[in-house]
């Protein structure tokens, strides 16, 4: 479903002085159709950039991010047409981070609803499955016509769960989903992350909590272990 | 939310929307070039190399807008960033027509027949003008009569397209008036009575009149205090919605970009130093100069 090839990262800054910056080099993972493949590692070594390059919000410098879209075939995120990339964040692939960036003075529920318009809902019923999604991940009904921009930032978190679980995306990039739940509320979003699983959603995704990935992840991508080995073997090959 | 009454069906489809094709540019331009002053040896090819200023430093020519290459798709909404003086809104002035440019090239998918719109006569602009675009300036006094009704005000956009039969314009100026959420009450007061939020909505309303498939809105929400700001930015992404109107949106302002555009063009000095998704502009710029601007954000 989504195969990374020799995926690299090269930020070059050129504010006060010139400063290069490769938070990752050469990554390569394969997620077959329906798996969770989590990514672990230390902070700072580079986890959601991976995200944000499968997402496009990141320009890869090198390297090619196949995925089998429904609508396009199979197709390299890493090259692809920004009329496509659009596309699909509306259709097939969504992401989640822990916040929330929204216009201001919308209440909650048009706020998720508005992700079905573009696919061709009625205004009511994006309503009412706005609705229906903010139920099940718990926000209290006296929220939904109130503004996210004052929410806890659990709830916000929430919103936007429920902003990109609602289109039923193909392919779901999760950045630290569970990262300012509560317990309660993150068997919640677990539960409901594992359903999706099973209903064929294919997943990528960031936890710094271990519980969460253990319960999520059918394999582990380990970026610190994967760039050791890489230098192992540059070593082992140049004497 | 748009009311479809027994009266809209009184109103002619318009002719070009069965020729917009989703995956076809609707708008493209090609070399827009826009000079202030003759140009002398050192500048005439300005388009080349990285400029201090859009100013010749030779002949004292300004460039305002030197060889832009862009395209708008069907119901998307592309940015435009860039400081004071970078050439922004001479170039949407050049698309509708209110500045002559210099050269270069403009079709529309709607009128292939025409070919380069900017060398169009002006019968054939004019015609543009008041069907295919809508216009919304940064201030209220360059696109209303603010001391005719405000209904009056769209009602003139309805003439200019031929629509004479008082009862229909009236019907629809106070339909389009309702949509921008000016009370029906206050439709046939001047907008020069009206608060800055009203006067924008009320020039919305305007370019709205003929269903144009592009809306040209140039700093609309510049100036207004954040509240009303909030409201016209939501009043737009709506339009967009439910109209499926692309637009072109300049704003010196990411904020304001970052809550509307799909696509993104950077701008400075004149020419298009970068252009990309509107997160990928914010969040991995690849110019040093909009860097600088991404990094300058409260």
């Amino acid at each position: 479903m989504l195969t990374v090839e020799n995926l690299s990262k090269t930020f070059e800054l050129a504010l006060t002085h010139r400063m290069t910056v490769r938070p990752f080099d050469s990554v390569s993972f394969h997620v077959p159709k329906g798996h969770f493949l989590g990514i672990v590692g230390p902070s700072g070594i580079g986890k959601s950039s991976i995200l944000k390059c499968i997402y496009r919000t990141y320009l890869p410098t090198t390297g090619n991010i196949y995925y089998e879209s429904e609508r396009l075939g199979p197709i390299d995120l890493a090259q692809a047409d920004e009329r496509d990339i659009l596309l699909l964040r509306q259709t097939e692939i969504s992401y989640v981070t822990q916040f929330l960036r929204v216009i201001p003075r919308v209440p909650a529920v048009d706020v998720v609803a508005e992700r079905l318009l573009p696919l061709g809902w009625p205004e009511d019923r994006a309503r009412g499955e706005a609705r229906a999604m903010l139920e099940r991940l718990r926000i209290p009904p006296a929220l939904w016509d109130a503004f996210p921009a004052t929410f806890s930032g659990g709830e916000q978190q929430r919103i936007n769960l429920a902003r990109a679980l609602i289109v039923k995306p193909r392919l779901l990039i999760l950045d630290e989903p569970t990262a300012s739940l509560d317990p309660e509320t993150k068997e919640i979003v677990i539960g409901f992350l594992r359903d999706m699983k099973r209903e064929g959603t294919t997943m990528v995704g960031v936890f710094h909590d271990r519980d969460a990935m253990a319960r999520l992840a059918d394999e582990v991508f380990d970026l610190a272990d994967w760039n050791r080995r890489r230098a192992e073997a540059f070593h082992a090959y140049n004497g | 939310m748009i009311q479809v009454t027994e009266h809209a069906a009184e109103r002619a489809v318009p002719t070009w929307t069965a020729r917009i094709r989703a995956d076809e540019k609707l708008l493209e331009v090609r070399g827009l070039t826009k000079r202030y002053g003759p140009g002398c040896s050192s500048c005439h090819q300005p388009e080349t190399g990285e400029w201090h200023s859009s100013r010749c430093p030779r002949c004292g020519t300004i460039w305002a807008c030197r060889s832009l290459d862009f395209h708008l798709y069907p119901g998307e909404i592309l940015g435009v960033v860039g400081e004071s003086g970078s050439g922004k809104s001479t170039m949407v002035k050049c698309l509708y027509f209110d500045e002559e440019a210099t050269s270069g090239e403009m079709t529309l998918s709607v009128c292939p027949g025409d070919g380069n719109l900017l060398q169009a006569s002006s019968q054939r602009k004019r015609y543009v003008r008041n069907h295919l675009m809508g216009m919304v300036y940064q201030n209220p006094y360059l696109g209303l009569r603010m001391n005719f009704s405000s209904s009056g005000n769209v009602a003139e956009k309805l003439f200019a397209a031929s629509q004479f039969h008082v009862g229909r314009v009236r019907r629809r100026a106070a339909e389009l008036l309702e949509r921008v959420e000016i009370p029906l009450a206050r439709m046939d007061e001047p907008p020069a009575r009206f608060s800055g939020g009203m006067q924008q909505r009320v020039q919305i309303s305007r370019a709205l009149a003929n269903d144009p498939p592009i809306l040209l809105l140039d700093e609309v929400t510049t100036g207004l205090d954040l509240s009303v700001q909030a409201r016209v930015l939501d009043l737009i992404r709506s339009i967009r919605r439910e109209l499926g109107v692309a637009m072109i949106v300049v704003s010196h302002d990411l904020g304001v970009i970052r809550m509307l555009a799909d696509r993104t063009m950077v701008m400075r000095h004149g020419a298009i130093v970068e252009h990309g998704l509107t997160d990928q502009i914010l969040e991995d710029p690849q110019h040093p100069y909009t860097q600088l601007l991404v990094h300058s954000l409260l």
